[in-house]
């Protein structure tokens, strides 16, 4: 072959080469690790997730391609990375690089498609390509739903496929789970009764399951989510490790990370992570109810340096922490899991500070808290809300009109405040929200109504927080917008937001984008714009009231649930916070 | 002539440099993501699907006083291969495979002959 033949080749490879690198993309002058990802046909692909790790570091970055399959991470600091891409229906791509902080590195992805992808699918995903093609499989599937994705995601046991034996098995094994229904420590196995759901539907659950995913079941048609698009891939996720109590052998290694291995399990050590407060770009506080080292937490961000501060019981165990918020003096303030009363925690001193409100007064203090316009905290407690005075430690109750059933706590559990100081709660097992006047001191109660299920069997016995029945809403951690006059309520069960009015108590509600999405949470941004986070759909929402459109940002993690959102308004666009319950991770959302 | 063809040799080799860093080599991806660990990828894969499937019965449960002292209901599987014995293995084996009538689920119709080797390496790591 003559010479110029070969150049003439050669410069043919070259120019399919450089068209395959994708270097005709156009990123950001100032960053580091940049990429395009493309299908083995070729096709750019939008809302792959790319995530880079730096060796010895315990936090992962992670973003997003655009429309045209292009990447690019904020800076990072130099090291060495593993970078993964992952998508649904495709097979991961895997890498390493260097990064010196004073050059580009590219690092592209060639897609291969899977034929089978069912262990990278969410629980709704999973829920929604199920069968439904009777009122008896719809009737199934609500079961389903409200019996189970409460306490596991759903991809858990579908991804299984058993005869009617193995289900039955393992349905009579979770008649055995102990459900929070009675007030008091939500870890104190004593404090849990069984599940009288599962076994209330256990025949029902037993013929869906057996007939969709039994040996002889058809093939599932599965309808995964659509990728994000759009302002969804427009978003930076990091996610910061946070460590459990050292289990040894039983330590949690996969934590969702990899989505080919499917949802992680509990049973390495959950719960960690539940509720946040930010103080500044430098302090995250968070509360701890499982870590025996741990009544609270503080992350760096920058560093992702995480330091615990424990305040110990005479059992030599760490107070157990659920709700947190922040005073006007910066102090954090706590709600004290075991002794179900409130804490106070000095950043300055680091020192703790106990208010043990009266045995005469239900107890309480064991959920979640918000703090008013004049620095007094509330916390629910079983048939109301209560307020402290820090400066005489007094304690007031509120009494729902509604009251809980006997022996079951009714579930007082989310707690906000709106913008002229009344109080919301939710009554989870009553489907109602109270509200505490800020003037008066009354109490009011909305009631949210019943979902259509369908089906006549019913239970007539109270649920519990996270296991009800399929007719129910659910409301759980609704959040006041102190800018507006609404107040945003998840509906747990139901998958739907719900808005009050605060004026005329008016509902609207608003069905979630993804259906089986178990909405947990809610934060309000300083624009009014809605924050949902939950359990079941590994994504987190944002709800604009304006427009009354949603937006999906994926997280990069499998078979998490996310059980609270802060909103740290002090950056423009706000950041978002949340955390991984699930694998103990808290969670930033930066928006570019 | 000769000059393009030594530029086009010089811009195709530091082309063919850059597509091969850039691309980057496929590594273990079970072994390579996430955390560290000392499990071997067969080992991971196996820690991952025995905590997703033989957790609930074999595993104790986290309180805040630490692992339940309570002995889980399938019991612990920290003794199931103290001693070499290869028919020992095969019994773990055919128990996974068809389950125990009343007391545990068959996983024959959900998990892969490798995937249940890979969880009897995880579990001999609990010896």
């Amino acid at each position: 072959m003559s010479k110029i033949k070969i150049g003439f080749s050669l410069f043919v490879a070259l120019f399919v080469l450089l068209s395959l690198t994708g270097t005709q993309t156009v990123f950001p002058e100032e960053v580091g690790l940049v990429g395009v990802i493309k299908s083995a046909e070729e096709k750019l692909l939008e809302g792959v997730v790319v995530s880079a790790r730096a060796g010895g570091k315990s936090f992962t970055t992670s973003v997003y391609t655009d429309q045209k399959g292009a990447y690019y991470f904020p800076e990072l600091a130099s090291g060495h990375y593993k970078v993964w891409a992952q998508a649904v229906g495709f097979q991961a791509g895997y890498a390493e690089v260097a990064l010196s902080g004073d050059k580009n590195v590219q690092q592209n992805f060639i897609m291969e498609a899977l034929e089978d992808f069912s262990r990278q699918l969410s629980g709704a995903e999973w829920m929604n390509s199920l069968p439904e093609n009777t009122p008896m499989d719809r009737q199934a599937k609500a079961i389903l739903n409200s019996t189970c994705s409460g306490c596991h995601s759903t991809n858990l046991p579908l991804q299984n496929s058993f005869d009617s034996h193995g289900w039955g098995v393992i349905l009579d094994y979770m008649q055995g789970i102990r459900a929070p229904r009675a007030w008091g420590s939500i870890w104190t196995p004593d404090t849990y009764n069984a599940s009288e759901f599962v076994r209330f539907y256990r025949e029902e659950a037993l013929w869906y399951l057996t007939r969709v995913r039994g040996p002889e079941s058809p093939p599932i048609q599965f309808k995964p989510n659509p990728r994000p698009t759009g302002e969804a891939t427009q978003v930076v996720i990091t996610e910061y490790d946070v460590l459990l109590v050292d289990r040894s052998r039983y330590e949690k290694t996969h934590d969702g990370t990899d989505w080919s291995l499917g949802p992680p399990s509990k049973y390495g050590g959950f719960g960690a992570t539940h509720d946040m407060v930010v103080q500044d770009e430098d302090t995250v506080w968070f509360a701890d109810n499982v870590t025996p080292e741990r009544t609270i937490g503080k992350l760096n961000p920058k560093t992702g340096q995480v330091e615990s501060y424990a305040l110990y019981t005479e059992g030599n165990q760490a107070v157990g922490t659920h709700g947190i918020g922040r005073d006007q003096n910066g102090d954090i303030w706590l709600t004290n899991t075991p002794e179900s009363t409130t804490l106070k925690f000095d950043p300055k001193t680091e020192q703790f500070q106990r208010f043990p409100q009266p045995t005469s007064l239900p107890p309480g203090g064991g959920r979640t808290l918000e703090i008013d316009s004049e620095g007094n905290p509330w916390v629910c407690a079983a048939g109301g809300v209560m307020k402290l005075k820090p400066g005489t430690g007094e304690y007031t109750f509120y009494s729902s009109i509604t009251a809980a059933s006997p022996g079951v706590s009714g579930s007082y559990y989310g707690l906000s405040i709106d913008g002229r100081d009344n109080v919301w709660f939710t009554m989870i097992t009553k489907d109602r929200v109270g509200v505490v006047d800020a003037k008066t001191g009354e109490v009011s109660e909305i009631f949210l109504g019943k979902e259509s299920f369908g089906g006549t069997r019913i239970p007539t016995f109270e649920a519990s927080s996270s296991v009800a029945p399929p007719n129910q809403k659910g409301p759980r951690k609704l959040r006041a917008d102190r800018r507006g006059n609404s107040v945003w309520v998840p509906e747990f069960i139901a998958g739907k937001l719900a808005k009050i009015d605060i004026d005329t108590h008016e509902v609207t509600e608003y069905p979630l984008p993804f259906r089986y999405t178990k909405p947990y949470a809610v934060g309000v941004d300083k624009s009014h714009m809605v924050w949902v986070v939950g359990l079941n759909s590994d994504h987190i929402y944002k709800f604009n009231p304006f427009n009354e459109r949603w937006t999906a940002y994926r997280i990069p993690a499998l078979g998490m649930d996310m059980r609270h959102v802060e909103v740290d308004n002090s950056t423009t666009p706000p950041t978002i916070w949340t955390a991984y319950f699930k694998s103990n991770k808290l969670v930033r959302l930066q928006f570019r | 002539m000769k000059m393009l063809f030594r530029i086009t040799c010089s811009l195709f080799s530091t082309a063919l440099l850059f597509f091969v860093t850039a691309v980057g080599v496929p590594i273990n991806p079970v072994a390579q993501i996430g955390k560290d660990s000392e499990f071997n990828k067969q080992q991971r894969m196996g820690h991952a699907f025995f905590m997703q499937r033989c957790a609930f019965c074999h595993v104790p449960r986290t309180t805040k006083a630490g692992a339940d002292a309570k002995v889980p209901s399938g019991g612990l599987l920290t003794s199931l291969f103290q001693e070499t014995n290869p028919s020992q293995e095969m019994r773990v084996k055919q128990t996974i495979l068809n389950g125990i009538p009343g007391k545990m689920p068959g996983f024959e119709h959900t998990l892969k002959l490798e995937e249940i080797d890979a969880i009897i390496a995880y579990i001999k790591t609990l010896n």
